[in-house]
């Protein structure tokens, strides 16, 4: 028996079944998106990262307030939490620590912004002048708010990209008054679109931090400083001195009990590559169940098959049929089966790993190994969990095949 | 059936023993057969139910293997084949015809006909336009396309017997064929088979009615696992080559 002779009736065979292939295929599909996907969000973010840190450069350390984290990395969990934090703190570090070039205190949260009759919820951060080159984030149109607006606490507002989409469409937003929780903003500038990340920070509006904290948070105190450090090198330096001072100014003797956390770049960005790699290992798990369920769905399915055609098998063994003609067409059909799996789930896979990228703002990788990977797995698998099945209607008796009811 | 003793003996069974089961479940269904049967011959093999016509059918079409004695198809012992050249043989020198028809559900007559071809050795130049002749010969120009479940039971089991006929075998084996038939689609299959007989082909043929087996030009009668009477078949219908 050939080769296309062999697809035709396996073909015959999976299409008399249509849901009841399509079922079974289903454990395989899901599989192997979860391959496809693992190995693109893997290879995407990781990529990603590097970016970051080569964008951003290793040299800045972010100040948060909030309980000690334990471990290194794990800094951001306690991120933003707390108001231990002050401008104070802030510029005493300024004034005494070594090494640094840059700061930027900030303060964010979410508030309401109305404009007209749009009406949507976004994150406000109040920054101070040097927002801009510490996170290497620029104002596109229009002017950035300087020293100016901060010391008199300016209503004026800079909008990322989505803000000024999600407020304005295709309107020109520069000179508008918006609303943010009920106080009037003037809209001075744009910034330019960073594209989505952890965070997004398209979906901010920045505001000058004296009117933040006076107008919007009522508080005075810090979610983040920014430092930057002249050099990497300064960079373990620069981070203890900051701890002792802060340790000192908050009257903390012991280290573990301090109220704020330093880390660095480096540091945030490894938990991001510590959350890709939880994320890449969850899907390698749903991976490796779904498509072990899936064999064991074929196997089993197979096995029906198997009984269902009996007088088949028997007829065509009858007909002069050896073993290993039956063995090969069962085999031809789980295997069929499991590759429009693979097929479909390479599809949604990539789907999948498409929105992800998206959704975490680095470039989507669909490998063609991934691909041969996914094509090659699901073809195992319908070998592996199809033999036993085939093995068993190639060993029927004719006669006891042609008596079956 | 003095022409027929010139003929050679195409299938011999000596001492045949079939036994199923084992200690006390043993049953015996075929005690000692003996038969010879010349080529070219149309034999009706006849008995009671449970006599061993069936057990002794799947032996001679090498669906089965005997418990002891031996068994010879065209010169050959067929008790001592492996699985796979059973196999060959029922592909390339039997046909089987069984009561149920035993079609491929869903599948056309044209393809239930052609199925046979993928295992058979020998290829054929133009299969399609083969098997679409093998249906116009048993009357079937029309049904070509046809699916089972849209045809009479005369109809399948001529679909059966073209199915039979594919890999051009010099004998057909039929398992009470008309067993499933009324009357006057009993007489068509039979009409077949007398002139398949004719054109050389070497018939043997289960059945419980008598007008049928008339159709024959011998009649073996079977009586717990043991010939009971083996005789020609006097009757005017066809018997051989005649
Ligand atoms: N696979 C089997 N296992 C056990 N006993 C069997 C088996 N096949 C047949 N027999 C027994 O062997 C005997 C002969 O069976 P066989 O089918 O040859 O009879 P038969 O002459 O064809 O009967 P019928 O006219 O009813 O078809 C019966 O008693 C039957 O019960
Ligand atoms: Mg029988």
């Amino acid at each position: 028996m050939n080769l296309t002779q062999s697809l035709k009736t396996a073909y015959r065979g999976l299409v008399t079944n249509k849901l009841r292939s399509f079922l079974t295929l289903l454990g395989i599909m899901i599989g192997v998106a979860a391959v496809v996907a693992m190995i693109s969000i893997g290879t995407g973010a990781s990529s990603y990262v590097s970016a970051q840190i080569r964008g951003l450069g290793s040299n800045l350390l972010i100040v948060t307030p909030g309980r000690a984290a334990t471990g290194q990395g794990g800094a951001s969990q306690a991120q933003g939490t707390g108001q231990s934090l002050t401008m104070a703190d802030a510029n005493a570090i300024k004034q005494e620590v070594s090494g640094i070039s840059r700061m930027s205190p900030e303060l964010s949260g979410q508030a309401q912004v109305i404009y007209q009759d749009k009406n949507v919820s976004t994150s406000i951060s109040g920054v101070t002048d040097t927002y801009e080159t510490v996170h290497n984030f620029h104002v596109l149109y229009g002017d950035f708010m300087g020293t100016e607006e901060e010391q008199v606490g300016a209503a004026v507002a800079v909008l990322g990209q989505n803000v000024v989409v999600n407020l304005f469409g295709q309107a020109n937003p520069i000179g508008a008054i918006i609303k943010i929780k009920n106080v009037p903003f003037k809209v001075i500038g744009i910034m330019e679109s960073k594209g989505g990340s952890f965070g997004n920070q398209d979906d901010t509006i920045l505001v000058p931090l004296s009117t933040a904290q006076r107008r919007l948070f009522g508080a005075d105190y810090l979610r983040s400083i920014y430092v930057q450090v002249v050099s990497e090198a300064q960079v373990p330096q620069t981070n203890s001195e900051i701890t002792s001072l802060l340790l000192s100014r908050h009257h903390v003797t012991d280290a573990a009990q301090r109220d704020f956390n330093v880390s660095s770049q480096a540091d945030i960005l490894n938990t991001v590559s510590q959350i890709t790699g939880v994320l890449t290992i969850l899907l390698g798990g749903i991976a490796a169940i779904s498509l072990l369920v899936g064999g064991i769905g074929i196997m089993n399915i197979m096995l029906v098959s198997v009984t269902e055609r009996t007088r088949e098998i028997g007829l065509r063994k009858a007909v002069g049929a050896h073993g290993r003609d039956i063995l090969f067409q069962f085999l031809m059909e789980s295997v069929v089966l499991s590759l429009i799996g693979g097929v479909l789930g390479l599809a949604l896979g990539a789907l999948g790993g498409i929105a992800i990228a998206r959704y975490g703002g680095w470039t989507p990788v669909i490998s063609l190994n991934s691909a041969l990977l996914a094509l090659g797995f699901s073809a195992g698998i319908g070998i592996f969990f199809g033999v036993y099945p085939a093995r068993r209607a190639s060993r029927l008796n004719p006669i006891e095949a042609l008596r079956y009811e | 059936m003095a022409e027929d003793k010139s003929a050679e003996t195409i299938i011999r069974t000596t001492d045949l023993v079939k036994k199923y089961g084992e200690g006390k479940a043993e049953f015996k269904a075929l005690k000692s057969v003996s038969i010879a049967i010349r080529q070219g011959e149309f034999v009706a093999v006849m008995g009671p139910s449970g006599s061993g016509k069936s057990t002794l059918m799947n032996l001679i079409g090498c669906l089965d293997t005997p418990t002891s004695g031996r068994y010879s198809l065209a010169g050959r012992a067929a008790e001592t084949m492996t699985q796979d050249e059973l196999a060959d043989i029922r592909s390339d020198e039997i046909g089987f015809v069984f009561q149920q028809f035993n079609l491929l559900p869903r599948t056309s007559a044209l393809e239930n006909v052609m199925m046979p071809l993928s295992y058979a050795h020998r290829k054929r130049d133009n299969p399609r336009e083969w098997c679409e002749g093998l249906l116009r010969s048993v009357g079937l120009a029309e049904r070509i396309g046809s699916l089972p479940n849209e045809m009479s039971g005369g109809e399948q089991q001529r679909v059966a017997i073209a199915r039979a006929l594919v890999n051009d075998p010099g004998i057909l084996l039929a398992d009470e064929p008309t067993g499933a038939l009324d009357s006057k689609s009993g007489d068509e299959i039979m009409g077949i088979f007398s002139r398949l007989n004719k054109d050389g082909r070497t018939i043997v043929m289960i059945t419980h009615e008598q007008y049928i087996a008339e159709y024959a030009g011998r009649i073996i009668h079977l009586k717990d696992g043991r010939v009971e009477s083996d005789e020609p078949n006097g009757d005017r219908h066809s018997r051989g080559r005649q």
